[in-house]
């Protein structure tokens, strides 16, 4: 007994060193988390630059990089491998944690991280054969010597700065989700570009245009889908001419009517997945040299997607925003090239209905006769739960995914399982890496052309400038020769004419070189008018940016940097100069009060700009959405998912007959006009607005309602930035809007003495407890550029050692 | 007596420098025997002795980097000031070494019982 009370104060002591060291649901063990020394704590940076160490392994001669005022590594090697290990050592040192949980979501390993909550997207990973499609890159890269040797090198500068940490070292998010840093691997660096690929190149609506087909019958799909806007004007200008014959295919007489039309979820391509570039001729600027300008549109999360960096070795010299997981440069220049690149919206994901012998699933009908199937069993390793075996089923259009047949709708009356088989870009072997080699160290167009054939997925429009004063767009990628419609709808997995029976030879691609207008363009919409000999797809984004570009260059002469700034940050709202005076006309003011009179005259007054201090967006962009989904809300309320009109097509419909058909509400006994639509579109938004930001008043300012965030990247609160007061419109040049937007912006003005300036919104660490996490956001939101120091040679001594505020560097000797 | 609670906190900074989180227990393990006084008062010295060294460290911290991390994880805890997280560390060293030192003084008290 006389032990007790040491007995109980000892037990008391290790349930708490127990409880401490417990995770318990998202809250991080709190005894390492809030270890002073070794926990949270350790990652408030004071000394940034305190941990360089003075030589590292593997290296094969000295490197020399410079830190500039904003933390942009200036990379100075001896040789190409050091170079990219050098690159990977840096990436990994600001954003460890990125580059891990990137990876691990496109291996669908998400749940081995963070636990049961992620499986579904796991699952969706495996099934959609990511992984695969990264093993069939790593062979490609294999293949080619150098490239394969850029991928050993960089992971090897990744892992020798893993090696090197001590735990109290580790990233932030790992402290939270108590987790360790794994050895990377040149696996995840191709993993990390089928992510780009998903993000960017797995937009589909197969399974909704079927039913919308089915539905609404072909006229429909013609009025909304088919033809082009009357205001469109596609990349390549229409006056381009096509002097060659297409590459025949052989396609089916009648299309296929799939089993289901069913369940199988599309793909959401979030909204802000757009981009423009553009590039002006030196006949148009006051420099008489091109300037180059691109913005890609992107989720916006902290830490950025894009990486800056400068590489210098024997035979490059290149600048501009890298990855985080892939090395070279994706956006930049060199001291002869500048190029950009905006998404290609090209088909390149089909699904197939499949019809297997049996249950076992070991054969599959297909041109007249039953073919093999291959399994991979994929594992899904859940933190603090049971592993999950799930076997795919290859067929040679691709992985297998079971339709899970919805609740019993006769028009389908499927209650045998329905299977379809993704063929997907992604999986086919490429080697990006190879292209942006290239790229980085082009001279010319034809280097930048020669580049370009390396480059598969996902299809980007490449835009071009050079010191020699060529301008060039290349639409660029590896698209499938289709049969005109092919793959809009569910394919037949059974007949081989619906299998991809080639691929649109290289020199057929939509390109144009030094056009007459005197600037090329890019803004996601369609690649070229209707004359063009191939089918690419129907669902570009909507005109208006396009358009919006093109006129402002048409317009412009002597064209400076500051000019390109000013477009950046354009944020002229075509969609609301459309239709705007049309809503206004339509509303019935007399059913009106006289507060909101008052708003309908405000919008009268507006001038269509998405500027932040403007109220008039908030209200047009409510009153928008209102009317769009009380035209289609009666005909789309199906509990199968459709395809609905775009906004700029529904926009020209009811322009050119504002009483058509779906206008009518038919769940009503009356026969609702447009003008009642309008009316009680727009009284039902002024009460949102109400409801949400209180009366009228400066807090409708669309800087407000425009609800800009940019989160963490695990949505960790505290960890974002929230709330940032801004302009910009999705139908804007600049793309801002929700939590979507101009990832990067950048202008190159070529010339012997290439210069550039660019923002992203974010900063080189993906600390957030270092300034840098988010110290370029304010000059993002608010339009500023930085001017980006592009040394030719490492920069001297003198520079090094200037006290100037704004020239500081840091420099860092590393011997092997 | 003020001198075992000095080693205890000196210690408690300099050990973590070395080791995990858990060493803020080792000092009080290590000196709480040698306290001639109430379980209550050693608990107390134990934890006051940590929870100053503890503080102390995330105070300089929170401090020298401006609380740019501070103010982030107190957002993420939904707290509404930094110190409090400086607080939440401070006993959290604090109870270890309590714990530790009360262990220890038992363990010698039980001991010389006999």
């Amino acid at each position: 007994m006389k032990y007790l009370p040491f007995g109980l104060s000892l037990a008391a002591g290790l349930v708490l060193i127990w409880i401490l060291s417990t995770r318990w649901g998202n809250i991080p063990p709190m005894g390492p988390f809030m270890d002073p020394d070794g926990g949270f704590w350790a990652q408030a940076e004071r000394h940034p630059f305190s941990n360089l160490a003075d030589q590292l392994p593997g290296l094969k001669d000295s490197v020399e990089v410079y830190f500039d005022n904003r933390r942009v590594p200036h990379v100075f090697a001896q040789n190409d491998h050091d170079l990219y290990y050098m690159q990977g050592y840096l990436q990994a040192r600001d954003r460890l944690f990125q580059m891990e949980l990137q990876t691990y979501d496109a291996a669908g390993r998400l749940s081995e991280l963070i636990g049961i909550s992620l499986v579904d997207r796991d699952r969706q990973s495996r099934r959609w054969g990511m992984v695969f499609g990264a093993e069939q890159a790593v062979t490609e890269a294999q293949k080619h010597e150098s490239s394969w040797a850029i991928f050993k090198a960089y992971s090897a500068g990744v892992n020798a700065y893993i090696n090197s940490l001590e735990p109290e070292q580790y990233p932030l998010e790992y402290k939270l989700l108590d987790n360790v840093p794994e050895p990377w691997t040149p696996l995840k660096t191709a993993l990390l570009l089928k992510n780009m690929t998903r993000t960017l190149a797995a937009g589909n609506s197969d399974v909704s245009h079927s039913n919308t087909l089915a539905y609404f019958g072909p006229e429909f799909i013609e009025q909304f889908f088919d033809k082009d806007h009357n205001l469109l004007d596609p990349i390549i200008p229409t006056s381009r001419s096509w002097d060659f014959e297409r590459v025949p295919v052989r396609r089916p007489d009648t299309i296929f009517v799939p089993k289901v039309a069913k369940s199988i979820q599309p793909f959401p391509v979030p909204e802000g997945v757009g981009s423009n570039n553009w590039a002006v001729s030196g006949n148009k600027t006051a420099s008489k040299y091109p300037i180059l300008s691109n913005d890609p549109h992107l989720r916006l999360t902290l830490p950025s997607i894009w990486y800056e960096i400068q590489l210098h070795a024997p035979g490059v010299n290149t600048y501009g925003v890298s990855l985080l997981g892939a090395p070279g440069v994706v956006i930049g220049f060199n001291e002869q090239v500048a190029w950009g690149v905006t998404n290609v919206a090209s088909d390149v994901l089909d699904w197939y209905e499949i019809r297997f012998e049996n249950e076992v699933k070991e054969r599959y009908w297909h041109d007249g006769q039953w073919k093999p199937t291959t399994k991979r069993i994929e594992e899904i390793h859940v933190r603090g739960g049971k592993t999950i075996i799930d076997t795919v089923i290859y067929t040679h259009h691709g992985p297998v995914s079971e339709v899970k047949h919805g609740n019993g709708d006769e028009q389908i009356g499927a209650d045998e399982p329905i299977y379809h088989a993704l063929r997907w870009i992604a999986h086919e072997p490429s080697n990006e890496i190879r292209a942006f080699y290239q790229l980085n160290r082009a001279k010319n167009y034809d280097e930048y052309v020669e580049a370009l054939t390396h480059y598969q997925a996902p299809a980007q429009n490449f835009v071009f400038a050079s010191a020699e004063g060529d301008i060039a767009l290349w639409v660029n990628g590896r698209f499938p020769n289709k049969w005109d419609g092919q793959g809009r709808t569910l394919s037949d997995g059974t007949d081989p004419l619906y299998d991809w029976q080639g691929w649109i030879p290289r020199e057929h691609h939509p390109h144009i070189k030094n056009p007459e207008r005197g600037f090329v363009s890019s803004a996601n919409q369609e690649s070229t008018a209707p004359d063009y000999p191939y089918y690419m797809d129907d669902v570009y984004a909507p005109f208006e940016r396009g358009r919006r570009i093109n006129e402002r260059l048409s317009e412009m002469d002597n064209i400076t940097k500051d000019d390109m700034q000013a477009l950046l940050m354009d944020n002229y709202s075509y969609h609301a100069a459309e239709i705007l005076p049309s809503m206004l006309e339509w509303i019935k003011t007399d059913s009106l009060s006289p507060i909101q009179r008052e708003v309908v005259d405000s919008l009268q007054a507006w001038n269509y700009y998405n500027n932040a201090p403007y109220r008039a967006p908030s209200i047009f962009r409510n009153w928008w959405s209102e009317l769009y989904e009380a035209i289609l809300i009666d005909e789309y309320d199906a509990d199968f998912p459709l395809r609905a009109p775009a906004r700029d097509r529904l926009v020209q419909q009811l322009k050119d007959n504002s009483n058509f058909w779906m206008v009518d509400d038919q769940r009503t006994q009356e026969v609702e006009t447009i003008r009642d639509q309008a009316t009680a579109s727009f009284i039902k938004a002024f009460d949102d607005l109400i409801e949400y930001y209180g009366p009228w008043s400066d807090d409708w300012d669309w800087g407000w309602v425009i609800n800009n965030n940019i989160s963490h990247l695990t949505q960790t609160n505290g960890l974002g930035a929230l709330n940032l007061y801004s302009g910009g419109g999705a139908e804007s040049v600049n793309a801002t809007r929700g939590s979507s937007g101009p990832s990067w912006r950048m202008i190159v003005e070529l010339g012997p003495e290439i210069k550039a300036w660019g923002v992203y919104p974010g900063g080189a660490s993906g600390n957030p407890g270092s300034p840098n996490y988010d110290s370029m956001i304010e000059s993002w939101r608010t339009g500023e550029l930085y001017e980006l120091h592009f040394y030719r040679e490492p920069p001297l001594y003198s520079q090094v050692m200037s006290g100037d505020e704004s020239n500081v560097l840091v420099k860092w000797n590393i011997r092997p | 007596m003020i001198i075992l609670f000095l080693l205890i906190a000196v210690n408690a900074f300099f050990l973590n420098l070395v080791l995990p989180w858990w060493s803020a227990a080792l000092p009080g393990l290590f000196f709480g025997h040698r306290m001639n006084v109430t379980p209550i008062l050693a608990f107390g010295m134990g934890f006051f002795a940590v929870f100053l060294a503890w503080g102390a460290h995330a105070l300089y911290i929170h401090v020298a980097s401006a609380a740019v991390l501070s103010a982030r994880i107190s957002e993420l805890f939904g707290l509404t000031q930094d110190w409090i997280l400086i607080v939440i560390t401070a006993v959290i060293g604090g109870l270890l070494s309590g714990f530790a030192t009360l262990t220890s003084l038992l363990l010698a008290q039980s001991r010389n019982k006999k």
